[in-house]
């Protein structure tokens, strides 16, 4: 049984959200969004199935996931906010960050005006299950000229306890010209089936600025669904970063309106897939009105017999002059039985505008590597510093900060090139 | 004058193919069934395993249903509607020589500007097979290629006379149950060109087929087969038209190319079929399938287009590079005026170890014109070492036009190395300033710019189609400026 209060309004949104997943069911890789990421993992899987009442963990295990550098920490477990394991004593005042089912029993009519109405779940199954079976998110209010100092932390905890799949409501309401930077942490048990599916839904204010960086990291045995739906207003930043690393199977997709003269959005990305892995990036930018801009940059290094994909779409709407978009995919493959799919697609109804995208798939520079023996470094640090260096064009994007930093370092682990780092770091 | 007149003037140039002949013509009526089949098979004397295969397609196709992922609308079409055969009525037993053609439909090619009278043209330059409708009138040189071994017929004549190759090719690339047109095709077609180089032959000179449309309510179902034997090179021409119209026509074209070891086929089109008036009404429907395979090592495909007519296209010339170090070209150019929709593009499959494609695409929308580049680059597991450099520009020209890009690109070998670019643009105000003001009005200015643009893919055009190419792109672009 759901924990959220029983306003009619949202029972009926919920109701509607059953409708539509039942009625779609799930993505299959024929439709062209899905083309590259199967859904079988979720299938037969009780998406509906209520989680635990409540969950353990250790407090050690939320100290272990925090990154320096945050000023702020919300933590959800098994998909519900906890209090007593977050630490929002620094916020501002004016500042709510919190549970989106507390917002809901506070102030529902708040709620109301943004909850399924930035990301509605029209003909988009995977939302539609989550608006029928959330019962807990995160809630973001930043009122009018707000600016919080320093990114604040949201960690999205899977226990053991769990049941087959949580499904994270997140809303996010930035005011005119407030300014937040948020980083998201998605972790999980290892070596257990379960599944996420999550919708973060963005409305920013005129002259608002976001900026979230998302950090994937669940347990190997995850199936991983995130939805992140912008409404922009004028003069607005979006600037996401999606950093995939674990799970079996992830999928993150945002998808950016830029509805006002003068929006503008960034989406940036990396994926580090190894093993039987399939990470999976899908990007939608809008371009409704005249002077908007978006970038894009997705990085993927794909080792083992893991898949990589990237599908990004860029419309240009009638009327939305002196637009400019650029969307840029490269993807390094390690291993012969690695597999890159890219898909970068420009649907353009206006004249005066400039998009281009572009798409690179290819392997480490023989020519490049061999410079590095020959400077003496071994076989494994070059490779290292030519990974290491292809991963940190995307990096770059992450912005500033210790929490940026500790990311990083967290690519370079994976990717073995740890001392690469460091020795890169003592040189700096 | 402002450069928006100019833009108008340039964009609404007619259609100067548009004419229709008034011969007497042998039509089946509308509808298609086995028996229509049976019946066309049975008019063009064909063999039962042609039969059989026509039948098998027909089959198939009444399983499938019509593909609808293409951005381009229209109105269903009528299958039953439209008249599967119609040829010039022949006299007695068909024309044996140019002499005993229907002077009407020569005056129609010679009005089209397309040499079938041997005599008139420069000595040796194309032999050209013109298709009529749903026959071949006249196969030009075929005695001076013969002498080369080489086997230039339309594909009525190669049933008859090279039953064998034919039995072994058709369908070996476009298997009948490939795609919705495909199969249509191979159940109804009616004509086309056959060409067959032997091994180690240099064609020695430039092949070509002139297709036009010309009855009313009929469709176009050709089918051209192009078979390079080892060591052998052909350059293929292919040219369209169709009357001035206010139904839709349908031509639903299959082309074929197989290259063995060491084998090049260079294929050039220039479409131009009826695109339809400003409003969209009438023009031809160009739902094509066409693609090559490198079957053998070194293998070369080349295909060339500038699509400039059709109401609406659907069209994907491919390569499937299956021998090792085979290479794979699309150059196109495609402009799309007025109510027109073109979806095209091309997909290169790579197999064989270190093939190689290129694929540059030239895409330009004006009007209300919709167009879409869609292309497709597999790279399997097998293909150690590949190379794909795709490039695809758009230029727009006008606020109400579109222009898609759809790109899909699948890697399954870490040794490949692969790039896609794209860019989409207007003419950029600075380049046309420039021009403007060293004295081009604005009208030559676009011209100058777009055939820039475009330079690319005509450098790979053969030197007459160049220049008929260009005079084309000036012409579709009549009304343009602005």
């Amino acid at each position: 049984m759901s924990r959220l209060t029983t306003a009619p309004w949202l029972g009926a949104l919920k109701a509607e959200g059953r409708a539509r997943f039942e009625a779609l069911g799930l993505p299959s890789t024929k439709a062209e969004a899905w083309r590259y990421f199967p859904t079988r993992a979720l299938r037969g899987v009780d998406l509906g199935a209520a989680g635990p009442e409540a969950s353990a963990l250790d407090a050690d295990h939320i100290a272990a996931l925090r990154l320096p550098g945050t000023i702020a920490c919300a933590v959800f477990v098994d998909g519900r906010f906890s209090a007593e394991r977050s630490d929002l004593a620094a916020l501002p005042a004016g500042v709510t960050i919190g549970s989106l089912a507390a917002a809901l029993a506070a102030d529902p009519e708040r709620v109301r005006a943004h909850l399924g109405a930035v990301a509605p779940s029209e003909g988009a199954a995977m939302v539609a299950a989550n608006e029928a079976w959330f019962d807990d998110g995160l809630w973001v209010d930043v009122p009018a000229n707000a600016a919080v100092e320093g990114p604040v932390e949201v960690l999205f905890v899977t226990t053991e306890a769990a049941g087959p799949a949580t499904h994270p409501r997140n809303v996010l309401v930035l005011g005119r010209s407030a300014e937040l930077t948020l980083v998201f942490g998605w972790s999980g048990p290892a070596g257990r089936a379960y599944a996420t599916n999550a919708v973060t839904e963005i409305a920013l204010g005129d002259n608002a600025t976001l900026r979230l960086a998302n950090v994937e990291d669940e347990g190997d045995g995850a199936t991983h669904v995130h939805h992140l739906q912008a409404r922009q207003g004028r003069d607005s930043t979006l600037k996401t970063f999606s950093l995939s690393l674990g799970g079996e199977a992830a999928r993150t997709s945002v998808r950016a309106e830029l509805g006002a003269p003068g929006a503008s959005c960034h989406l940036d990305g990396l994926y580090l897939a190894g093993g039987k892995q399939r990470l999976d990036h899908y990007t939608e930018v809008d371009h409704q009105a005249p002077h908007t801009q978006s970038r894009q940059y997705y990085g993927g290094v794909i080792d083992d017999r893991a898949v990589g994909n990237y599908i990004g779409l860029v419309f240009i709407r009638e009327g939305a002059s002196k637009t400019d978009a650029q969307q840029l995919n490269k993807n390094l493959l390690l291993a012969p039985t690695a597999t890159a799919n890219a898909k970068p697609s420009l649907e353009i109804d206006h004249d005066d505008v400039k998009a281009s995208h572009g798409t690179t798939v290819g392997q480490l520079d023989e020519k490049s590597l061999f410079y590095l023996l020959s400077r003496g470094i071994s076989p494994e640090d070059a490779r290292g510093i030519l990974i290491l260096a292809f991963a940190q064009d995307a990096l770059a994007r992450l912005g500033e900060g210790a929490h940026a930093q500790a990311l990083v370092h967290r690519v370079a682990a994976k990717l073995g090139a740890e001392a690469v780092l460091e020795a890169e770091e003592i040189m700096a | 004058m402002s450069a928006n007149t100019e833009l108008k003037q340039l964009t609404q140039k007619r259609y100067e193919a548009g004419f229709y002949t008034d011969i007497e013509a042998d039509t089946v009526p509308p509808g298609l069934s086995e028996d229509v089949i049976r019946l066309i098979s049975a008019k063009k004397g064909e063999p039962e395993w042609l039969l059989d295969y026509r039948l098998q397609a027909y089959r198939a196709w009444l399983e499938m249903t019509e593909p609808t992922w293409a951005h381009v609308r229209y109105e269903p079409v009528d299958y039953q509607a439209i008249s599967y055969y119609s040829a010039p009525k022949a006299k007695g037993d068909g024309p044996k020589s140019l002499d005993e053609v229907d002077p009407e439909i020569l005056k129609a090619y010679e009005k089209l500007g397309i040499p079938i009278d041997e005599q008139k043209m420069l000595a040796g330059v194309v032999a050209v097979d013109a298709v009529f409708d749903s026959v071949s009138v006249v196969t030009t040189f075929r005695a001076k290629l013969a002498e080369a071994g080489v086997i230039f017929c339309s594909f009525s004549d190669a049933v008859k006379d090279h039953p064998e190759l034919v039995k072994k090719w058709l369908g070996s690339v476009v298997p009948h149950t490939d795609n919705f047109f495909a199969a249509l095709n191979a159940a109804v077609f009616t004509d086309g060109s056959f060409v067959y180089i032997p091994e180690g032959v240099r064609c020695p000179m430039e092949l070509s087929t002139y297709f036009r449309i010309n009855a009313m309510n009929t469709g176009q179902f050709e089918r051209t087969l192009i078979v390079a034997d080892k060591g052998s090179y052909v350059s293929y021409l292919e040219g369209c038209t169709a009357p001035q119209r206010d139904e839709n026509q349908l031509h639903a074209a299959v082309v074929e190319l197989v290259a063995l070891e060491d084998a090049e086929i260079k294929y050039s089109t220039v479409q131009n079929w009826y695109p339809g008036d400003e409003n969209g009404v009438g023009g031809v429907y160009n739902f094509v399938t066409k693609r090559g395979a490198c079957r053998g090592d070194r293998s070369k495909i080349s295909w060339t287009q500038v699509e400039t007519g059709s109401a609406i296209t659907w069209k994907y010339p491919s390569c499937i590079l299956q021998g090792d170090d085979s290479v794979g070209e699309f150059y196109s150019v495609a402009l799309t005026n007025n109510r027109q929709q073109a979806d095209t593009g091309t997909k290169m499959v790579h197999i064989g170890k270190r093939t190689r494609s290129t694929i540059v695409s030239k895409g330009i929308s004006a009007g209300r014109s919709q167009q879409t580049y869609r292309g497709g680059v597999k790279i399997l597991a097998s293909a150690d070492g590949a190379r794909n450099h795709t490039q695809c520009d758009s230029l727009l020209l006008g606020s109400r036009c579109t222009a898609d890009t759809v790109p899909y690109v699948e890697v399954k070998n870490a040794t490949a190395q692969l790039e896609h670019e794209a860019t989409t643009s207007k003419i950029s105000d600075d380049q046309l300033f420039y021009c403007l003001q060293r004295g081009l009005d604005a009208e030559d200015a676009t011209n100058l710019i777009v055939n820039g643009f475009c330079k690319e893919v005509f450098r790979e055009l053969p030197m007459e189609f160049a220049v008929e190419a260009q005079k084309l792109l000036e012409l579709s672009l009549e009304g343009t400026v602005g």
